[in-house]
């Protein structure tokens, strides 16, 4: 375990996500649903900052009982990141991509102790591509 | 519901792909870091295909338009609320994916380094980020002026855009080039336009906007093309998409228009100039082929040599296979389909991309690509990269318009695997 101290909780209570560094990588920290998610500020795509992009709900088709379309709508219970280079959609809080779910952020583990944000480094959950 | 979302996320503090206030170096930091990886700076690397949007200068732009009539009714639509919408032809459909593609909202209120031109700024600041030597760049909704139901309007906003842009832009930074439109709905404008902005500086080609419905080996355009082959210019084939075209109006998505709209309309241009037998026509006539990816070009050579071999007769100046002319022309690399490594070395092989691909960005579109999208690839050689990311533009365009000492380098470094989505 390699635990380092990234932010208080009340940082990300106040503004919903911060980006920090820790060695040579970037971190994007989210605030989603109380937990604070740790990823790799890198997309999977082209290497865009995807921490930085916006949080959308995801997007599905909507069809009458005839099974006519009748429309897209949001989906209340999927949250998306957006990396704001190519548009590439992640799901959270797990940060799979929305159109590959096989492929999935670098995310780190974080722990909270006495309102510090903590980052496990080591352990890294996907490898992800720069 | 979105803007509820957003807010409820804290998104409002950092959402535009930088920290504070919009700048494109900082935007495009991740791809610094990827050419300080790569050793980019250790060889020359040529953008022939970039962007920036004129509409932000559409004053500056306006006033040389020669006609009155015309310049006040471009004047009248800086009141509006989309100065381009009552001028040229437009697509409504959102090229930002509704907001996802935080630079378009954003870099209005990016600042300009002291004195230098607004646009000069930009667009060093991508090429650094982004590693790039030399940009080839061309202008965004004006790609859609041949499709104007008025010619004159071609012709007038061309002409001011080209010397708006030779004049005020590319005389400030030696690195910027562009292809100048040629409104090609008129000839005598085209060959006025090849007379007057032939030799200035920055310029290293001519450009036809491929959306258009006129027969590119009409007999009308002789002239037009005799005048680049003698004087040694490349042609650009320009691709676009176009909602309003017949075939797409039972398209929805902007996915769909893009996607088919983008290769349409060079495969229609491709096809005339190839069967009509240009090539041979105009040998020393170079020919590129920009933004509409690679994958078409192995498609329409297959369906071209098929035919050919069967009807013959209707291609009488050909001399070889249409995939033989084809694989002498030149193709940019954007946006490459990378999704099957495969088929892209398929393609590469078939288009000979080690001395016909040249890179291209398309920033600050929002399917650019980056140089690593080249360099990453596992199946090239050193050389081929080499030539892809500058050599081969270098060779097109000519070295009188690049610095004498253009490195054109001895290696690249991958990164050693392809990136994650092209597996």
């Amino acid at each position: 375990m390699s635990e380092h101290y990234v932010a208080d909780l009340t940082e990300l209570q106040d503004s919903g996500r911060k980006i920090v560094r820790v060695g040579s990588t970037d971190i994007a920290l989210l605030l989603f649903e109380d937990d604070v998610l740790a990823f790799q500020n890198v997309c999977m795509h082209m290497g865009g900052p995807v921490g930085e992009g916006m949080l959308i709900n995801a997007i599905t088709a909507e069809f009458d009982a005839d099974g006519n379309y009748v429309g897209d709508r949001f989906v209340e219970d999927e949250m998306h990141l957006v990396c704001p280079w190519h548009g590439w959609e992640y799901v959270l809080p797990g940060g799979q991509c929305a159109a590959a779910p096989e492929r999935r952020l670098r995310s780190f583990p974080v722990s909270v102790r006495d309102g510090r944000v903590l980052v496990d480094m080591e352990a890294d959950t996907a490898i992800s591509n720069g | 519901m979105t803007d509820q979302l957003l807010n409820r996320t804290g998104t409002d503090l950092i959402n535009t792909g930088v920290r504070e206030g919009f700048n494109t170096r900082e935007h495009l930091r991740n791809a610094e870091r990827q050419a300080q990886d790569r050793g980019f700076d250790k060889f020359t690397i040529v953008d022939v295909d970039a962007h920036h949007y004129e509409m932000d200068h559409w004053p500056a732009i306006i006033k040389y338009i020669e006609d009155p009539v015309i310049r006040h009714r471009a004047e009248a639509a800086i009141h509006s609320s989309d100065p381009a919408r009552t001028i040229l032809h437009n697509s409504p459909l959102p090229q930002n994916m509704a907001g996802r593609i935080l630079r378009e909202r954003y870099r209005r209120g990016e600042p300009t380094d002291g004195d230098t031109h607004h646009e000069v700024s930009v667009i060093r600041r991508q090429m650094k980020a982004i590693g790039i030597d030399y940009q080839v760049v061309f202008p965004t909704p004006m790609l859609e002026l041949g499709l104007h139901p008025d010619p004159l309007i071609e012709i007038a906003v061309s002409w001011a855009y080209t010397r708006w842009f030779t004049e005020e832009v590319l005389a400030d930074d030696p690195a910027i080039k562009t292809m100048v439109y040629l409104p090609m709905n008129d000839v005598r404008a085209s060959l006025r336009t090849i007379e007057q902005f032939g030799g200035k500086p920055g310029v290293v080609g001519f450009m036809i906007t491929s959306g258009r419905f006129q027969a590119i080996h009409s007999n009308k355009y002789v002239p037009v093309f005799r005048a680049l082959e003698e004087r040694g210019y490349p042609l650009g084939f320009h691709a676009i998409h176009n909602a309003k075209e017949r075939m797409f109006e039972g398209m929805n998505r902007f996915i769909s228009v893009h996607a088919l709209g983008f290769v349409f309309y060079n495969m229609v241009h491709m096809t005339n100039w190839v069967i009509n037998g240009l090539p041979e026509r105009y040998p020393n006539l170079k020919v590129i082929w920009i933004e509409s990816g690679l994958a078409w070009v192995p498609f329409l050579m297959q369906r071209l040599d098929n035919e050919f071999l069967m009807r013959s007769s209707e291609a009488p100046l050909l001399q070889r296979r249409p995939s033989e002319y084809m694989g002498e022309m030149y193709y940019s690399t954007q946006p490459m389909e990378t999704v099957d490594l495969q088929t892209l070395q398929q393609t590469m092989r078939m288009i000979n991309a080690e001395t016909q691909l040249m890179f291209a960005s398309d920033y600050p579109h929002w399917d650019f690509d980056l140089p690593s999208t080249v360099c990453d690839l596992p199946f090239l050689s050193q050389e081929a990269k080499l030539n892809i990311l500058g050599r081969n533009a270098v060779r097109l365009f000519g070295k009188e318009h690049f610095d004498a000492e253009v490195d054109l380098g001895t290696a690249v470094e991958g990164n050693g695997r392809a990136r994650v989505s092209q597996q």
